[in-house]
């Protein structure tokens, strides 16, 4: 609930104890799933969570009232990865402009029992095989904009870019996700096609 | 929702499954998108098909969440806890976050907690303050009790210094494990209680000790020694005096002192409007005995009151149903007691399923 957040961080940042405790016990899970997509170092996303909330404690009486928590909670968590893995001399996600490159994965999976129709499943197998191979960023958008309903401005928080970047990324990434099947005369993809074509027919 | 603008006879499936509007409907739908969508169904039956696949996508994909079980949650969290106690005002991690965050070097100025002093003032005097902190925290229990009373049940609170809470549905308060005769009692709630506030002060003055006061959102309830009732619900607080006095203060607003037989309602957490008038208290807290009084009340009223505290969605099917006022007693032992009697005084019939409740009218 909204209010209740805004209470718990209003009494956390005045020296509340048990509000801090909730503010972790609230968004521990949420912070381990967004880290555990560029790290899948476990101890140290666990690590970074902790530097996190203990930082956050030492400044809790210098902290805004006017804060959006979780957006706030993602970009400090964010950065705090960016750094002990770079640190950890994993060159792997070197970054440029401050930016990770080749470091934000997740793996989607098809609920294929709730799907009535074969080529409905096709569909949704695609949707999930173009997700997973976006780049970086763009993935990085629609996971937080779809699938933890972050607001555009709450993005470019969380990612320390501008709305305007927001907003391009989103569109790209959904150029790709949209990538019109029925028109996409592609021979590659022809046989994907056949089975929509079919029950088009049928139906 | 910008719903009605957007022109959804001509969106594609891709279009759907990436529509922000058409993903709430499916993940949580809320009467108004129920309806919405129903009825934009009905005048286009064309594309039903495209809608039932788009939902079908929507909800069959996931993105894999590796699990962390909520034993290594807690067994984190309570490292973190630890660390915090140790050594509580300076904590190095090695790993201080260059924060963009609007922070303000703030001159903190707390009644019952220790001033906070700007950076650029003096190492010797932030030392001190360390080691003040340090012996505050270190001395007695810090734990801190949070109690919750689940949906339809009451629950008796005696807190520390014999004072007693009654929780109603749905409602849970926080305060100190212990407490000290020289900090003020305080108590932190969220939803419904009715107070009965042990009065200590035996003197002319007040010591900080003798004054108990109730954080309810941005509101602060201070007492004497007094029995009232505050409600919390939606963006309402309602506070009830029964007896002795109370302060009422919120931030930027002249403090409202309360005698018996008040009743303040304070709109969108206290930020805006206040009323106040006079009442019989005892209709705020009969639900201490299971009971629920209403005097000139619409139904609506009265099914908001059973959602907040049984938690069950209740949709009704006709608007006037709504408006009709109510007068005399429910019994609230469960919550089919009080549909009862409704479905009786208003004429309707009550259909109870798992997850919603629905009231539509009889016909004639």
């Amino acid at each position: 609930m909204l209010e209740n957040d805004q209470l718990i961080w209003q009494t956390f940042i005045e020296g509340n104890k048990f509000s801090y405790q909730q503010l972790m016990e609230s968004n521990y899970n949420t912070l381990y799933n967004y880290g555990i997509k560029f790290s899948q170092d476990s101890e140290l996303v666990k690590d970074c969570i902790q530097d996190l909330f203990l930082n956050l404690w030492n400044k809790r009486y210098t902290l805004s009232k006017q804060v959006n928590i979780k957006a706030y909670l993602f970009s400090s968590l964010r950065r705090l990865l960016h750094r002990k893995i770079l640190s950890a001399g994993n060159y792997k996600y070197a970054s440029i402009d401050n930016q990770f490159i080749d470091s934000f994965t997740f793996h989607v999976s098809v609920e294929q029992q709730i799907i009535k129709h074969e080529s409905t499943i096709l569909v949704a197998k695609k949707i999930a095989t173009l997700l997973e191979t976006l780049p970086t960023r763009q993935k990085e958008v629609i996971y937080l904009k779809y699938f933890h309903d972050f607001s555009r401005d709450e993005i470019a928080q969380a990612m320390n870019i501008s709305m305007q970047t927001v907003s391009n990324l989103l569109q790209l990434a959904l150029k790709k996700l949209k990538a019109n099947f029925k028109h996409n005369f592609d021979p590659g993809s022809l046989f994907f096609l056949l089975p929509m074509i079919v029950a088009e027919i049928i139906f | 929702m910008s719903m009605q603008s957007k022109n959804y006879q001509n969106y594609l499936l891709e279009d759907f499954i990436w529509d922000e509007d058409f993903r709430n409907w499916v993940n949580q739908p809320t009467p108004l998108s129920e309806r919405y969508w129903n009825e934009w169904l009905i005048d286009n039956p064309d594309k039903k098909r495209m809608v039932d696949a788009a939902k079908q996508i929507i909800q069959s994909i996931r993105i894999h969440e590796p699990e962390i079980n909520d034993r290594d949650i807690d067994n984190q969290i309570k490292k973190i806890l630890a660390q915090t106690n140790a050594n509580p005002d300076n904590i190095s991690t090695g790993n201080e976050v260059f924060n963009e965050q609007p922070e303000r070097q703030v001159l903190l100025l707390r009644r019952n907690r220790l001033s906070i002093i700007k950076v650029a003032a003096v190492f010797v005097a932030f030392a001190s303050i360390g080691l003040l902190l340090y012996y505050y925290f270190s001395e007695g229990d810090d734990k801190l009790q949070r109690i919750a009373s689940g949906y339809g049940v009451t629950k008796k609170i005696i807190l520390p210094d014999s004072s007693i809470i009654v929780l109603n549905g749905n409602s849970s308060i926080n305060y100190n494990k212990t407490w000290k005769t020289s900090m003020p009692r305080e108590v932190w709630l969220n939803g419904e209680g009715y107070f009965d506030v042990k009065h200590l002060n035996k003197t002319n003055q007040i010591t900080p000790g003798e004054r108990f006061i109730v954080h309810v959102k941005n509101l602060n309830v201070e007492v004497l020694g007094t029995s009232f009732d505050i409600r919390q619900r939606r963006d309402k607080i309602w506070i009830v005096l029964n007896t002795g006095s109370i302060k009422v203060s919120v931030k930027d607003k002249p403090d409202l002192i309360m005698r018996p037989g008040d009743i303040v309602t304070f709109f969108n957490s206290g930020a805006d409007s206040v009323i106040v008038s006079k009442t019989e208290p005892n209709m705020y807290n009969s639900w201490t005995e299971k009971k629920l009084m209403v005097s000139n009340t619409s139904a609506n009223e009265v099914f908001q009151y059973l959602e907040d505290n049984y938690g069950k969605k209740i949709i009704l099917s006709d608007k006037s149903i709504a408006t009709q006022k109510l007068e005399g007693t429910i019994m609230l032992g469960n919550l089919n007691d009080a549909l009862f009697v409704l479905s009786e005084v208003l004429n309707v019939h009550v259909i109870n399923t798992d997850s919603v409740i629905m009231i539509t009218k009889i016909k004639k």
